[in-house]
């Protein structure tokens, strides 16, 4: 029965036939791809190296207000204090 | 793209997007005066200090974690994405946070101080990374350094990917 209804929607052009992927769509990245391996990654560790600047960053921002205040109240700093 | 929507939403950058608001809003208020008792912030800043230090040294070693990838290789992305989500929960609990709420409840020491250090080092190069900090994802972009580099055709490689970026315009 199945089987008559798939022809007959065949005959008439309207059973459904998956499309092929042409090249532009095809995901070029294979979960076996070494490629994909490498790239899976380095979408992690951009992102960190990223987080990382931005944390040095505050902290810069965060020792040049230690700085102001060294400086406004001529505070001596030992070098074990700074380290 | 699920990463990218993660990231997007995790605690870490909305801590991170609060905290700048609150520098911003401290920066762009006329009504504060300059104080003399900035020595006060001196126990404030120094636990700040130490958040921040916590968020670049862990940030690090998730870098070299995740660049040095010989033992994650075995690992789906499935697999990898809770790792990925748990670390920036750590990097939010036990480093922004705790900075975001000093910022917050900043007094009125730790916010002349902050306006004084942006009023006489604007124009240094920090202040416009802090505020335009935003991830970005750039993985086809090393793929294809990556093999461009390794390649023995180096040169014709970068012209064709010239041209195939011209007509792709």
């Amino acid at each position: 029965m199945a089987k008559k209804l798939k022809e007959l929607l065949k005959k008439k052009g309207l059973a459904y036939e998956p499309q092929k992927k042409s090249e532009e769509n095809v995901n070029p990245y294979n979960e076996d791809d070494a490629q994909y391996e490498i790239e899976r990654c380095h979408i992690f560790a951009v992102t960190f190296s990223q987080i990382q600047d931005w944390a040095e960053t505050l902290e810069d921002t965060i020792d040049d207000m230690f700085l102001w205040i060294v400086s406004k109240e001529e505070m001596i700093v030992s070098k074990e204090e700074i380290s | 793209m699920a990463f990218k929507l993660i990231l997007d939403n995790s605690p870490f950058m909305i801590a991170e997007r609060s905290t700048l608001n609150y520098i911003l809003s401290i920066i762009d208020n006329k009504g504060i005066k300059e104080e003399a008792e900035i020595k006060s912030c001196l126990k404030t800043l120094l636990d700040m200090k130490d958040r921040s230090v916590t968020v670049n040294k862990c940030a690090k070693l998730l870098f070299d974690m995740f660049d040095d990838n010989e033992n994650l290789k075995k690992l789906s992305y499935d697999q990898l994405l809770p790792i990925v989500m748990s670390s920036i929960q750590f990097l939010y609990i036990y480093g922004l946070k705790p900075i975001e709420r000093a910022f917050r409840r900043a007094n009125p020491s730790l916010k002349s101080l902050l306006k004084s250090v942006y009023l006489k080092t604007e124009t240094r190069s920090n202040w416009g990374y802090l505020f335009n900090f935003y991830p970005k994802l750039v993985p086809n972009e090393i793929i294809k350094n990556l093999s461009t580099y390794n390649s023995e055709n180096f040169g014709k490689k970068i012209k064709r990917t010239f041209e195939e970026k011209r007509v792709s315009i």
